[in-house]
């Protein structure tokens, strides 16, 4: 024979019985303990009288009951929605932010005719403790993950900008404003390493040092704007009429200086220079203006004319002169 | 796999659907003291797979929304799942508590009362004619964020979906959920062959 007493009254779920107006026909001990009342006083008893019920969930429980007295099936009281339903003292004996228990309640219908329901009630306090712990520690995560994200989002705006700060001071130190081309900087620098290289190598190149034929007069005559449209023209012809391994730099007003690496001999160069010539001799429109601008050509070659940067662009620039005083619109290679 | 309903089954599911409606309207209409009517269910079936992008479908734009969760076990079992746009909720819960309810404990509350009548009206009803017994398990509500769908822990152990819109006119107003059974294939035949028979 099972004592259902004694296991009703060891369960760690409060049991109780009421009926539709809410008078108590049975409590178990869990419920009397929590309630602070002894089970046998409160049979035939209002439940009001030892629950401190408001409006709220007085008419919340009537209609739970109805429910389920009038389906045959449980309803329910949740923590997550409701907290609790009948107030009983917090027994957790730890700090907590609870004032009442926190309850899960099952209604279920116990007898139809009597209109009697039983209220299986279950402490979810330490469930919802733990539950509210988490979201408070979640939602600290989540601002963390929010302050350490807009801590990344504003490192990376800082380092673009600086990437392109440095990308802009590059430019600034390396290229011509004007023309876009690399300047004086860059062409020490690789003339320095081509003399290195090809000292090691005995490799042959060439420099070419470019002059346009009487710019001081278009620029006068048609105006500095013109003047540095045509400059600009020159510089790409002279990208077009190179391979990407040659070094086509802007030396200053004028003059452009070409290094052509890896050559086998002076006819090479010559045959570079003659086609530069040509090309940048065809009829250009610059604005409303047809334009015949001519360019002349030194040409010095490594090792032959020099072995050191001053001495080949010297001679170069001898080249130059000679090409200049024989009609322009030509090049010459140095003696 | 999806078990579709033929068009007769769906009849007769339709029309024990209505029945157990009929009662949760009572029910409902006596809990906010006025007259509830919820509407002839529409009724499909779709694949578990499927259920996340059905759920984006019915409640049409990107907002948050209720999810209620009720599993049932016994020779009959399965899970109901409500959805509920956070409107409608809010509706229902003004409603029922006679006031503009601002507590999100409230809502829930209100949503868990509407989902627990239509829930038990339902499955007690399926539960009837296929002789079966079952369970219920503590329903849980959450609010939840359709823009985050993808986040949330998917529903596992069931192939099929029912799905079945529950429009409630109230008032004026027309309170819009959808309740999903999932069930598995087994449970499935097992009721298609109950309504065979009826």
């Amino acid at each position: 024979m099972i004592r259902c007493n004694t296991i009703i009254d060891s369960l760690n779920v409060g049991i109780l019985i009421i009926d539709e107006d809410l008078t108590i026909h049975f409590a178990n001990k869990w419920v009397a303990i929590h309630a602070n009342f002894e089970p046998e006083d409160a049979i035939e008893h209002p439940l009001s009288q030892f629950f401190d019920l408001d409006e709220n969930r007085l008419k919340s429980l009537k209609r739970h009951i109805k429910t389920a007295l009038t389906l045959s099936s449980p309803s329910f009281f949740t923590t997550d929605s409701n907290h609790y339903l009948l107030p009983m003292k917090n027994s957790v004996t730890t700090k907590s932010v609870f004032e009442f228990m926190q309850q899960d309640i099952t209604i279920l219908p116990y007898d139809k005719e009597k209109k009697q329901v039983t209220l299986l009630i279950y402490d979810q306090t330490s469930l919802m403790e733990e539950k509210m712990r988490c979201e408070k520690e979640s939602e600290a995560l989540a601002q963390a993950v929010k302050v350490a994200n807009t801590t990344i989002k504003k490192l990376e705006t800082a380092k673009n900008k600086l990437i392109k700060q440095k990308d802009i001071i590059y430019q600034q130190a390396h290229c011509d404003h004007l023309t876009s081309l690399p300047n004086r900087t860059v062409l020490n620098q690789r003339l320095h390493r081509l003399i290195e290289n090809n000292l090691e190598t005995g490799k042959k190149f060439g420099v070419l040092f470019l002059d346009l034929d009487n710019f001081k007069e278009i620029n006068d005559t048609l105006g500095h704007d013109v003047g540095d449209m045509i400059l600009i023209h020159i510089a790409k012809t002279l990208l077009l009429c190179t391979r990407k391994t040659d070094t086509v730099t802007r030396f200053g007003g004028d003059e452009f200086i070409i290094l052509i690496d890896s050559i086998e001999d002076e006819e090479t160069l010559k045959n570079i220079a003659s086609k530069l010539i040509e090309t940048i001799g065809q009829p250009i429109q610059i604005r409303h203006h047809h334009l015949h601008v001519t360019a002349s050509i030194g040409v010095s070659l490594f090792p032959k004319h020099g072995t050191d940067f001053n001495a080949l662009i010297k001679n170069a620039d001898l080249a130059l002169y000679l090409a200049k005083a024989d009609g322009r619109d030509t090049y010459r290679i140095h003696p | 796999m999806t078990h579709s309903f033929n068009p007769q089954q769906e009849d007769v599911l339709k029309e024990l659907i209505n029945v157990s409606f009929g009662l949760s309207a009572s029910l409902i209409g006596d809990m906010l003291d006025n007259h509830a009517k919820l509407h002839i269910p529409e009724i499909s079936n779709i694949a578990i797979a499927n259920l996340d992008k059905k759920i984006v479908e019915v409640l049409g734009e990107k907002h948050d929304f209720y999810l209620t969760k009720q599993r049932f076990l016994g020779s009959f079992n399965g899970e109901v799942l409500f959805v509920f746009n956070t409107f409608s909720a809010q509706a229902f819960s003004n409603l029922l508590l006679q006031q503009e309810v601002e507590d999100e404990g409230d809502v829930k509350a209100s949503i868990l009362e509407l989902t627990n009548i239509i829930t038990s009206a339902c499955i007690g009803k399926f539960c009837e004619i296929i002789d079966g017994e079952t369970i219920f398990k503590v329903p849980s509500i959450e609010k939840r964020e359709i823009s985050r769908m993808d986040e949330y822990a998917k529903i596992e152990g069931y192939d099929n979906v029912i799905v079945i819109k529950t429009a409630l006119d109230i008032e004026k107003e027309n309170i819009l959920g959808h309740m999903f059974i999932l069930l598995n294939n087994q449970m499935l035949e097992q009721l298609k062959r109950t309504i065979d028979k009826l």
